[in-house]
């Protein structure tokens, strides 16, 4: 799937995923990507960001309001954070499985695992269900699935960060949680993540005085003045 | 443990025997996440060095009929994929 993608958008997955690291989320969503646009080393999309208000810093400082508002969960719900508490060190358990069975044993028992948990619903790129064992879930399946079609739209092969960008305005035009399936809201939900209401996207953007309508119209301006 | 961050674990350790009932059902969760994928580890391996249904299931304190609905759905015994 990733040769759909150019390598600044995987530099913006790292930085994304650095983000949702720091906020101890155990889920990439839309408004960890948004963050790692802000910082891309791609000057084009961050500076862009930043003359509308959107800056790294500031949409940190958004994220964390979001966090303390609980629309975004608290880093209390980490699960490897959780499981230390009750003295189970979940990297440890990690290494001492696959040196035992192999890493592709341990990949495939989380496979079948998924199938039968309460939770297997999630809307994970494999979909299956956050065990700890697990990296992160991601739920920016969508914001790259439009980045897609924008950039096939404007007849431009690979997807660079600007359609990211268009990817994940487009998905926070809807409200959390569209088109999930009720098991996939309990996912959700166990995660922490308030399924109802204004995308958090829509939450950072509108408070820093922008509005999705206008950053899409800018962002494609940008673009057609490229091509 | 040592180290800077034993005060941030030792904190957690504190909220996770706490009696806040979020914290404390959030925790069994996610140890269940752990367990069934090692249970699913367990069986597999045990399947592959040709061990029966039912000796998986005394071993797990479970039926054996639990263990094979749970563990052989869509497969032929003994045949990995």
């Amino acid at each position: 799937m990733f040769e759909r993608y150019n390598d600044a958008v995987l530099q913006v997955c790292d930085l994304a995923y650095e983000e949702a690291e720091r906020l101890r989320h155990d889920y990439l969503g839309p408004e960890h990507l948004l963050v790692g646009l802000a910082y891309a080393s791609d000057a084009g999309v961050s500076q862009f960001l930043r003359a509308r208000g959107l800056g790294h810093d500031a949409l940190r400082a958004g994220l964390d309001r979001l966090v303390a508002e609980g629309v975004l969960p608290g880093p209390w719900r980490n699960q490897a954070d959780l499981l230390r508490g009750l003295g189970i060190e979940i990297g440890e358990v990690r290494r001492a499985v696959e040196r035992s069975f192999g890493p592709e044993a341990v990949c495939a028992a989380l496979g079948r695992a998924r199938r039968w948990s309460r939770l297997r619903d999630l809307p994970f790129l494999s979909g299956g269900p956050p065990s700890p064992l697990d990296g992160k879930a991601i739920y920016a399946k969508r914001a790259f699935w439009l980045a897609g079609q924008e950039a096939a739209g404007l007849g431009q092969g690979q997807a660079g960060p600007a359609h990211l960008l268009l990817g994940v305005l487009r998905d926070a035009e809807d409200p959390a949680g569209t088109g999930l399936s009720r098991r996939a809201r309990r996912g959700r939900a166990y995660l922490g993540l308030a399924c109802e209401g204004p995308s958090p996207v829509r939450r950072l953007v509108e408070r820093a005085g922008a509005s999705l309508a206008d950053l899409r119209a800018d962002t494609l301006a940008g673009l057609h003045a490229t091509t | 443990m040592s180290g800077a961050g034993s005060d941030e674990v030792t904190a957690l350790a504190a909220a996770t025997r706490s009696q806040d009932p979020e914290v404390g059902l959030t925790a069994v969760a996610a140890l269940r996440g752990l367990v069934d994928v090692l249970e699913a580890l367990q069986v597999q391996n045990a399947r592959a060095k040709g061990w029966t249904w039912k000796a998986i299931a005394e071993r797990l304190a479970v039926s054996k009929q639990a263990v094979h609905q749970k563990h052989a759905r869509g497969r032929l015994p003994g045949i990995r994929r």
